[in-house]
């Protein structure tokens, strides 16, 4: 693990979201993640996988430091930075940035292309000014297949795939190591989707980037990672590289995740039994005991509602959490 | 009465929505037949007029946008009047819609938005539509229907939304229903549970299905038919072996290369270069043509229609791939 530029530790958040009891005297808790460990080393892409309230997102947020972390720790390129705030945190997002999923809400509609990709430079002080930047602009531009003219016009001049384009361009401009990419392709069409995954892959080449690569679509997400991690109810429930969640998942979630993504293919889909697992994911503010999945897990046992199943290694690599399997 | 033995005839279709710049031409001239009990697919990215055409479809059109012409035939009888397509809508042709929330009302209980539309359409009275809602939740899968007809569409989950989505649409007994991305709001797993829903539905009660999505996966295991349509007019349609197999028009191959696989890992997707045209300002010869790795100075100059190449296949292209073509991809223009 010595080549890991980040890592995860027990990390939990969690979310104050009312209260509850006589006169609310209790505060109702919300467990957005809870004890989520993993570690990316320099250069790789990590897949984080899971449905709507899985939790994925809150992690990402949780590393970017823009959420509370209620216990555990992040260490980035051998630094803890658990709750570092502040200059010292403006200092390391320099070298962490986001690539937000929706492309038409994360820019401001009323700057021109060439200040919103100069603004992370102008705020960390490398420039003084957008146009002192335009030559670092251009070459942003260029590097995501993008006109160097666009950077005079306005971000509604563009279709949801330029704008994801000068989204990339943006949060390459301080030359991060680290590129926490949430949903990034999923609001774009599939041919455009393409283009943008494609992107990504030639830019981590060429620039030697580290991702962690944030989606609900399993086949996305197995294109483009070399390791994934599998979220249920807040739970890192299985970490393997790609090719071993998709060939001998162990967690049974895993398995009937796998089973639901349709595959583009008539002969397959028709002679395919589909593992449809009942039921729904459990209310985050009441989780059952024991493994989350309990509910819904075809082979769940006793022991299964008394203790969760910790995370634990299986084969060298792959970790999976579960008691049964 | 105008002939036609179809359940759903559409002919030459036409639909525009005037802007301030300019007008959308948002369906081009699309022709297609439904008969009972088919499943049928319609396949296309955004912009690409399928949502336009179910809207189409059911009478529901909405001003400023018009249907500029052809013909829509349900079982013979035009339903371009309004009148004749209020009474046909939700009761012979049903319609479920991405987001269940939106075609539902947050203030009534799923009884009384179940029962309205039954006592509405059919000869019965409250307390058998009542009777009839609960026996449709127990048929979608929504336990304990008893209780839950007495609840409020924010007390269902999504998934659970949409199975009352179906119920409802199924309430009057319909020949066809029309699914308007059902699962694109959905979480996977849910996805797979409400697409096997809608398949068994469609087996047992004999429907007829029109799915439009997005997403060729959803349409692999539950249509047997395909249309492909891009920038408002249909390019290749067929059985969806030949299409998702033996392709001839290069966008339906090109999707396809595009569309990850999660039973097949690729080193790089290939990518449709460019992107979809502006429909406001629509250039004569086949739309595809910017985008194509086939393209020559015909399909500039000339519009390819649709032509027949066997039994269930039809395709608007000048030069259409072979066979062999498909099985190894042509080099392409494929980039970043």
């Amino acid at each position: 693990m010595s080549n890991a530029l980040l890592e995860v530790q027990g990390l939990t958040v969690k979310y104050d979201v009312g209260r509850e009891g006589f006169w609310g005297r209790r505060q109702t808790r919300l467990t957005a993640i809870d004890d989520v460990s993993f570690s990316i080393e320099r250069g790789e892409t990590f897949g984080l996988v899971g449905e709507s309230g899985s939790g994925k997102t809150t992690t990402g947020r949780a590393i970017l430091g823009k959420v509370p972390i209620f216990s555990g720790r992040v260490i980035f390129a051998g630094r803890d930075i658990t709750g570092v705030e502040g200059r010292e945190r403006r200092a390391i997002r320099r070298n962490m940035q986001l690539i937000p999923q929706n492309p038409y809400g994360s820019l401001n509609p009323r700057m021109k292309v060439r200040e919103i990709i100069s603004e992370p430079l102008v705020v960390h002080r490398l420039f003084k000014n957008a146009k002192g930047a335009t030559e670092r602009v251009v070459e942003l531009l260029e590097l995501t297949g993008m006109n160097p003219d666009d950077m005079h016009r306005y971000p509604h001049a563009f279709s949801g795939g330029q704008r994801q384009r000068i989204v990339i361009a943006r949060a390459l401009a301080l030359n991060p190591d680290l590129i926490i990419a949430d949903e990034p392709v999923s609001a774009l069409d599939v041919s455009i989707q393409a283009q943008v995954v494609n992107l990504l892959q030639d830019l981590q080449q060429r620039l030697g980037l580290t991702y962690i690569f944030i989606a609900h679509d399993l086949a996305v997400v197995r294109h483009i990672s070399h390791r994934i991690g599998i979220m249920y109810a807040g739970k890192l429930v299985e970490v393997a590289r790609g090719e071993s969640v998709y060939r001998s998942p162990i967690h049974p979630y895993t398995e009937a995740l796998l089973s639901s993504v349709p595959i583009p293919d008539p002969r397959i889909e028709r002679g395919r039994a589909v593992k449809v697992i009942v039921g729904e994911p459990p209310d985050p503010i009441h989780p059952p005991m024991g493994c989350r999945f309990h509910t819904r897990c075809p082979v769940a046992e006793p022991r299964c509602l008394d203790a969760a199943p910790p995370l634990e290694a299986r084969t060298p690599g792959h970790e999976a959490a579960c008691w049964v399997r | 009465m105008i002939r036609s033995d179809h359940l759903l005839e559409i002919r030459n279709l036409e639909v525009v929505f005037p802007t301030r710049d300019g007008t959308v031409q948002a369906v081009r001239g699309v022709s297609f037949t439904v008969d009972a009990g088919e499943s049928l697919g319609v396949v296309g990215e955004s912009g690409s007029g399928k949502s336009t055409l179910a809207r189409a479809a059911l009478g529901l059109i909405e001003l400023p946008g018009r249907i500029a012409g052809g013909e829509i035939l349900w079982r013979g009888r035009s339903l371009l009047d309004k009148r004749a397509a209020r009474r046909i809508r939700g009761r012979e042709i049903s319609m479920v819609s991405q987001d269940p929330m939106a075609s539902m009302s947050p203030i009534l209980t799923i009884g009384a938005q179940m029962t309205e539309v039954m006592t509405r359409h059919l000869d019965i009275g409250k307390k058998k539509a009542l009777t009839r809602a609960g026996d449709l939740l127990e048929k979608v899968g929504i336990p304990d229907p008893g209780r839950r007809l007495g609840q409020y569409p924010f007390e269902f989950s999504g998934g659970m939304q949409q199975r009352v989505v179906i119920a409802t649409a199924l309430s009057c007994d319909p020949m066809m229903l029309i699914a308007d991305e059902p699962t694109t709001a959905l979480d996977v797993t849910t996805q797979a549970q409400i697409l096997e829903l809608i398949s068994s539905l469609q087996k047992d009660l004999g429907l007829a299905l029109v799915l439009i999505t997005h997403d060729l996966g959803v349409v692999a295991g539950a249509c047997d038919l395909l249309k492909v349509l891009y920038a408002g007019q249909i390019v290749e349609s067929g059985t969806a072996d030949q299409l998702f197999h033996r392709p001839r028009h290069p966008y339906t191959a090109a999707l396809l290369r595009s569309t990850p696989r999660l039973d097949a890992k690729a080193d790089r997707l290939m990518a449709i270069d460019g992107h979809p045209p502006d429909l406001r300002h629509v250039a004569g010869g086949c739309s595809f043509t910017p985008r194509c790795p086939h393209a020559t100075t015909r399909c500039v100059s000339a519009s390819p229609v649709l032509q027949p190449s066997g039994p269930d296949h039809e395709y608007a292209c000048w030069n259409p791939l072979n066979d062999r073509a498909v099985q190894e991809p042509p080099m392409g223009r494929g980039r970043a």
